[in-house]
């Protein structure tokens, strides 16, 4: 759900201009850049199966610097956190809630993450376990509702714009992938440590499907030009389908699912944070940082004026994070193997689970 | 991430416990309150509401936009019979948002515009360009992208005033007809979203339907008129040929037989009928229902490259299909491969007339590529080639290319009897 559950709203957006047709493809591109990505962190995560992130930093090279990567990563989570709130806020704001202030939705959104984060990541990972199945469902039946009102013609020239584009696209796609670095903050607390890689890559393989069949089928529904000027593309999918005349208008019911799916993985990216903040300050619990981080997380997702603003900081985002994604594992890595690191250390989030 | 295969590592206090299930408790019942008088504030109820089922929008003599919404009146008592199913309203003004706000002022009831389910454009303002509404539409956040499109060279007010007993208003009149005679209509199912689509794309003019007035038939000898819904003498609608626009302008309108040629050329044919002279029989006449049809838009080689591209002079349209006999008027009954053989070359040669008389229309006439051999050009083309190179001449190109129909149909079955009855003389 990290991957793609605020990413797909409007990625179609941001793709579809890069790589024209063969936007679909450019995401399945970036979910295997993103699986290699999720590989690194795998191998992270089985040669420091106790640490978090910043553990990690501080074991490879030393507390200060450790401390500075910690804090890079917790710059990281926040640029997500504040553009992913924004992007979530703005969908419900445009589309359904007008009259109501974006402040106003912002805060319930963050109040619904405070108290997730307060109950810790396990309840967060059962609830998504819970939305997850839930999601999937939605996103098959708006898919099934869609093929009618489709034309997949849009799709051709089959590669778009052309190979280049198509690379930069994918590497544009990666960046949602490249999201899922997220987990190292709390990548320790899985049981079976063995099986952190593929967990990962699970998850940005199944997450960036999604993400390609939602572009893909937005390209056949709205065109290559249609797609670069609706807000939010995959809810314009969600306004065009329907059952008969008996299941219409049904966009809310996907938007409330897609909602509680975003709100879960803001709610783990904002627990990868303050845990992460509280390891560079050698806090013993996480817990005295939610409010002070929730208002700076309210704050940082307004600062986008407006609708345009957003996206201009979005396309920011995807255009440079990913190369942070992958420096990241990619330099603890290295630090480790020349070090020799391996393991040992404790944080705060084992502290406090304690 | 498995959470099975997770710690349960937090073990909080029982008094930690406690006061977590206050909390929780707090929380819930702070949730069932805010969702209990969620709407309390401005509610609307039903009887508030109207429900805009069409909406006219033509230009006036002096250049004004005039928009007419047809809104239905929901009523606690529906087999009442005076009482009225549907509104009609009218505002003008200078721009098509500014005449739809207009309208808000002249309802009593909160104009709904999610259930719009036809969209008329008078033949006055669909020539001056229908983009002028696109923008304030597209923009609209309960307009749906579904509606039906029509265009009409009637008035606009007395296409959506139309009395029919099918239906209890107009616009749901033309949406019965689009969805569930899809398959015997000679018009496009044209949505806005496929409006949306094609204005933009120079390969792919859109054909939009067109709604017309026409009188009403005598029932001949039905009480009250009662068979066809309408009184003898007034009118009706019929939907029926289209309209063709150039961008976002019409520029000339489609017979049903056109139609019918141009959603083959396009593999939009749902179904199509139609009666032709009978092969070696003068005076004859056979009919037919074409069940599948297939289109295949053949370029030269080399097109790939920017400047062949640039320079597409010959092309070939092929159509290959099947038809159904329906309906045998002659002496010659099709007993023989090589009467049939012979019928499936006249078949053809029909066909092939009436893509002919298309395509000397679309180059002609119309000036603009109904055909969508551009859009079949863009599939072959590298996007960066077809967007820079080929679409802002390609109207152009349309109008000189040598465009050549090969259509080749096969009759496949011949209905329950192998003859026709031979009365006795």
């Amino acid at each position: 759900m990290i991957v793609f559950a605020t990413g797909f709203l409007a990625a179609a957006r941001i793709l579809v201009p890069a790589a024209g047709t063969a936007a679909w493809i450019s995401a399945l591109i970036g979910g295997a850049i993103g699986l290699g990505i999720a590989g690194l962190a795998g191998m992270l995560a089985a040669r420091f199966p106790d640490q978090g992130l910043v553990g990690m930093a501080e074991r490879v090279f030393g507390a200060p610097l450790g401390k500075l990567i910690g804090l890079t990563f917790v710059a990281y989570c926040s640029v997500v956190l504040g553009l992913g709130s924004r992007e979530s806020v703005l969908a419900i704001w445009i589309a359904f809630l007008q009259t109501t202030p974006p402040v106003l939705i912002s805060s319930v959104f963050y109040l619904l993450i405070i108290y997730a984060a307060y109950l810790g990541i396990e309840a967060i990972a059962r609830v998504s376990l819970i939305f997850f199945s839930l999601v999937v469902i939605s996103l098959v039946l708006l898919t099934a509702l869609a093929i009618p009102v489709a034309a997949p013609t849009r799709l051709l020239p089959i590669v778009g714009n052309g190979l280049r584009p198509l690379i930069h696209g994918g590497l544009l796609a990666a960046s949602y992938a490249a999201e899922s670095v997220v987990v190292l903050a709390f990548i320790r607390h899985l049981k079976d440590k063995r099986g952190a890689s593929r967990a990962m890559a699970t998850g940005v393989a199944v997450g960036m499907v999604i993400m390609s069949t939602a572009t893909g089928f937005g390209v056949m529904m709205l065109g290559v030009r249609g797609i670069s000027r609706v807000t939010f593309p995959v809810l314009e999918t969600a306004r065009m389908v329907g059952f008969g005349q008996f299941l219409e208008r049904a966009e809310i019911l996907f938007l409330a699912l897609w909602f509680s799916a975003a709100l879960l993985k803001l709610a783990a990216v904002f627990y990868a944070s303050i845990t992460s903040i509280a390891d560079v300050l050698g806090l013993r619990d996480y817990r005295p940082l939610i409010i002070p981080y929730a208002l700076l997380g309210t704050a940082l997702s307004l600062i986008p004026k407006t609708v345009l603003e957003t996206f201009d900081y979005l396309g920011m985002f995807v255009k440079y994070s990913v190369w942070y994604a992958i420096a990241l594992p990619v330099a603890l890595l290295i630090g480790a193997l020349v070090r020799g690191s391996r393991r040992g250390g404790e944080s705060v989030s084992d502290r406090d689970a304690r | 991430m498995s959470v099975t295969g997770m710690h349960a590592r937090t073990q909080p206090s029982a008094a930690w416990a406690g006061q977590r299930q206050r909390r929780t408790v707090v929380v819930l019942v702070c949730l069932l309150v805010a969702a209990s008088i969620t709407g309390c504030r401005d509610a609307r109820e039903i009887e508030s509401v109207g429900f805009v089922l069409g909406l006219g929008i033509d230009e006036t003599a002096d250049g004004r936009i005039e928009v007419w919404a047809q809104v239905a009146l929901p009523s606690a008592k529906p087999t009442e019979g005076e009482k009225q199913e549907s509104w009609r309203v009218r505002s003008v003004g200078d721009t098509v948002w500014d005449a739809v706000r207009q309208l808000n002022g002249k309802s009593t009831k909160v104009l709904f515009r999610a259930h719009v389910r036809a969209l008329v454009f008078g033949e006055r303002f669909a020539r001056g360009g229908v983009a002028r509404a696109l923008d304030a539409l597209a923009r609209d956040k309960q307009f749906r992208y579904k509606s039906w499109v029509f265009v009409t060279s009637d008035p606009v007010g007395d296409v959506l005033g139309t009395q029919t007993k099918q239906s209890s208003s107009a616009a749901l009149f033309l949406d019965d007809i689009m969805r569930n005679t899809a398959r015997s209509l000679t018009a496009p199912r044209s949505r806005f979203l496929d409006l949306l689509t094609s204005i933009e794309q120079p390969g792919d003019q859109p054909l939009l339907a067109r709604v017309r007035l026409v009188e009403a038939e005598d029932v001949g000898g039905q009480p009250e008129g009662a068979a066809g819904g309408q009184e003898v003498g007034s009118k009706e609608l019929r939907v029926e040929g289209s309209a063709a626009l150039r961008g976002d302008r019409l520029v000339g309108w489609l017979d049903a037989e056109d139609t019918a040629m141009a959603l083959m050329v396009c593999n939009r044919l749902e179904a199509y009928s139609f009666i032709m002279p009978m092969p070696g029989d003068e005076g004859g006449t056979i009919g037919f229902d074409m069940i599948r049809s297939h289109a295949d838009t053949l370029f030269p080689e080399g097109i790939r490259t920017p400047r062949a591209a640039g320079q597409v002079t010959d092309v070939v349209i092929r159509v290959t299909g099947t038809v159904d006999i329906r309906e045998v008027l002659s002496s010659e009954q099709l007993m023989s491969a090589r009467s049939l053989e012979r019928l499936e070359a006249g078949i053809s040669r029909h066909l092939e007339a009436g893509v002919r008389r298309l395509i000397d229309f679309a180059q002609n006439r119309l000036g603009c590529d109904v055909l969508g051999i551009g859009e079949c050009a863009r599939h072959r083309l590298p996007a960066k080639v077809w967007e820079e190179d080929v679409a802002p001449t390609w109207h152009d190109q349309f109008r000189t290319m040598r465009i050549v129909p090969d259509i080749r149909f096969e009759v496949g079955k011949r209905g329950m009897t192998m003859q026709s009855p031979k009365p006795i003389d």
